[in-house]
């Protein structure tokens, strides 16, 4: 995970080389709300699932080719918790902004692509649930009444990738400040890697959301327009 | 302004980095089930056996043939229609087979056809809590008294290891082809082997073995032609360690294999005790540990309407 600091590190020192040669460069900076889709009647297999999200945050740094393409690194923190359960999840990605009218109008509508390197912790406290599994049309089955499942204490943290599709829409309130709203849908491959299927191995849901963001963009160096 | 928020950046990642202290090893408690069986009526069923198996042969064996063997773990429902079986391996399937045998209504029943399986939603660490539902034995055997033996009624019909008998008073004309027939005495049983004798009031014996599948069938048996006597054989305590034993009469005819001890004062067809009603006459008995060496020979006589055990000496 060193090499994920260092190269995300390399990514934004490049970048402030890129401002000073007077290209536009901003930053941006959002709180950034995760919604979980709702899990179904067995915790373990919706490890991903069910989490009420907390404000998180997303701080990144946009070079802009020209007024409608940029591009930039993103790191971002997100919050999950539901009972029993504790989820975090740290991205850093690198994003695409194509903006369909030129950014520099009052408002500019957007869409963004991002290609994500995340490290997730979750941390699944001692308990026992009582379950009841969905009814079962399989008449050879026994019929479960119900299911008290012991779940043990489980701490692990693990990378992955994702990747983000958005849209959103820029409001440009001064040449330099820019507030913007956005809905993305955040896709991994958490449900794949060896620590999670080893460790909760009967789990059956990815670690997929959607992120509200509402932030601002601060716009530094002069633009040298292509027009 | 860009080292600070590099510095950021580290920061932020590696709160979470290092803010889990990581698991190794996941241990989960045993897996348990618990099963409550419910008879044909869904009312909670006491005294049912149940097997448990983690193989599908060896519960198809048992299920079609009636092999009381292959399977994991048994045990008898209690007073609540309630059993538990333990340490169950999440990774495995498990089948169930669950028979009991209604003596008042003369009818077998079993779960052959639904809710035998438990291969989904066994999980780690869980305390299962399921229902098996009961269903009547698809054969049935029609025991009856034909006309040519009116005056042995009544006829009282055993099965072996059962006290209960079936009383009959009756007789049917020609062979039945239904159980509803008049004189016609059915009994449902679950697949497998099952012997039975029967004895008038005037001491006439009969003895046979039903074998039966686990689908749909009628088989008439008709007590015509009766033996005179009936002798049994039984193993006490000094023998148990030469259990099984097989008892052949006239070195061809193989009456059965004790597998277990008998009570004391066990007299013949009850557990325990092989059985069989025979022709008055003497009759050369061998007995043969299956084993040990131990070998019994003997005769016995069989006379009219007497019965009689012999309890095998210990061998040395």
């Amino acid at each position: 995970m060193k090499k994920v600091i260092l190269i995300s590190t390399f990514i934004i020192n490049s970048l402030v080389g890129y401002s000073q040669l007077e290209r536009k460069l901003a930053i941006t900076a959002a709180v950034a709300m995760p919604s979980f889709s709702a899990a179904g009647n067995i915790q373990s297999e919706n490890i991903y699932k069910g989490y009420s999200g907390l404000p998180g945050l997303r701080v990144g740094l946009q070079y802009n080719f020209n007024h409608n393409i940029g591009v930039g690194p993103i790191v971002s923190q997100y919050f999950g918790s539901k009972p029993n359960y504790n989820l975090t999840m740290t991205q850093f990605g690198l994003g695409v902004k194509y903006n369909i009218l030129p950014f520099d109008k009052v408002i500019s509508p957007f869409i963004t692509a991002e290609a994500d390197l995340n490290y997730v912790t979750v941390s699944q406290k001692a308990n026992s649930v009582t379950e009841v599994p969905a009814s079962n049309s399989d008449k050879e089955e026994i019929v479960l009444t119900s299911q008290v499942r012991n779940y043990p204490e489980i701490k692990t943290g693990f990378g992955n990738t994702g990747v983000v599709l958005g849209a959103g829409t820029d409001f440009t309130l001064k040449k330099k400040y820019t507030l913007f709203v956005s809905a993305s849908y955040l896709v991994t491959n958490a449900l794949k890697t060896f620590t999670s299927t080893s460790l909760f191995t009967e789990n059956k849901s990815d670690l997929r959301f959607l992120i509200l963001q509402l932030g601002m963009r601060f716009s530094f160096g002069q633009s040298k327009s292509l027009y | 302004m860009m080292k600070k928020i590099s510095y950021l950046a580290l920061l932020f990642g590696a709160l979470a980095f290092t803010s889990c202290k990581q698991t190794q090893e996941v241990i989960y408690d045993p897996a348990n089930v618990e099963i409550l069986v419910l008879n044909d009526s869904s009312k909670a069923q006491s005294a049912a056996e149940v097997r448990m198996y983690d193989d599908l042969d060896a519960y198809s064996n048992s299920k079609e043939n009636g092999v009381y063997e292959g399977f994991t773990a048994k045990a008898t429902t209690d007073a609540s229609g309630k059993v538990t079986f333990t340490k169950l391996n999440p990774d495995k399937e498990y089948y169930f087979l669950v028979e009991y045998r209604d003596r008042a209504r003369f009818v077998d029943l079993n779960n052959y056809d639904n809710t035998f399986k438990f291969t989904k939603n066994l999980s780690k660490g869980s305390n299962s809590f399921a229902e098996i539902q009961l269903n009547q034995a698809k054969s049935v055997v029609g025991f009856y008294v034909p006309a040519n033996m009116q005056s042995n009624l009544p006829v009282k019909l055993y099965l072996i290891n059962d006290t209960s008998a079936i009383t009959i008073t009756s007789i049917t004309n020609g062979v039945p082809t239904t159980p509803t027939q008049s004189g016609v005495k059915p009994y449902r049983f679950s697949a497998g082997t099952t012997n039975w004798y029967a004895k008038s009031y005037k001491g006439c014996f009969w003895s046979g073995q039903i074998k039966v599948g686990t689908t749909e069938s009628f088989t008439p048996i008709g007590l015509s032609a009766c033996y005179a006597g009936s002798v049994g054989f039984k193993a006490d305590s000094l023998n148990k360690n030469n259990l099984p034993i097989k008892v052949t009469l006239n070195n061809a005819d193989v009456i059965g294999t004790i597998y277990a001890v008998a009570k004391n004062g066990a007299v013949t067809f009850e557990p325990n005790v092989i059985s069989a009603a025979r022709d008055t006459g003497t009759y050369n008995y061998t007995a043969e540990s299956l084993k040990s060496n131990c070998v019994w020979q003997g005769k016995v006589k069989i006379t009219n309407g007497a019965t009689q055990v012999i309890v095998l000496p210990k061998c040395n």
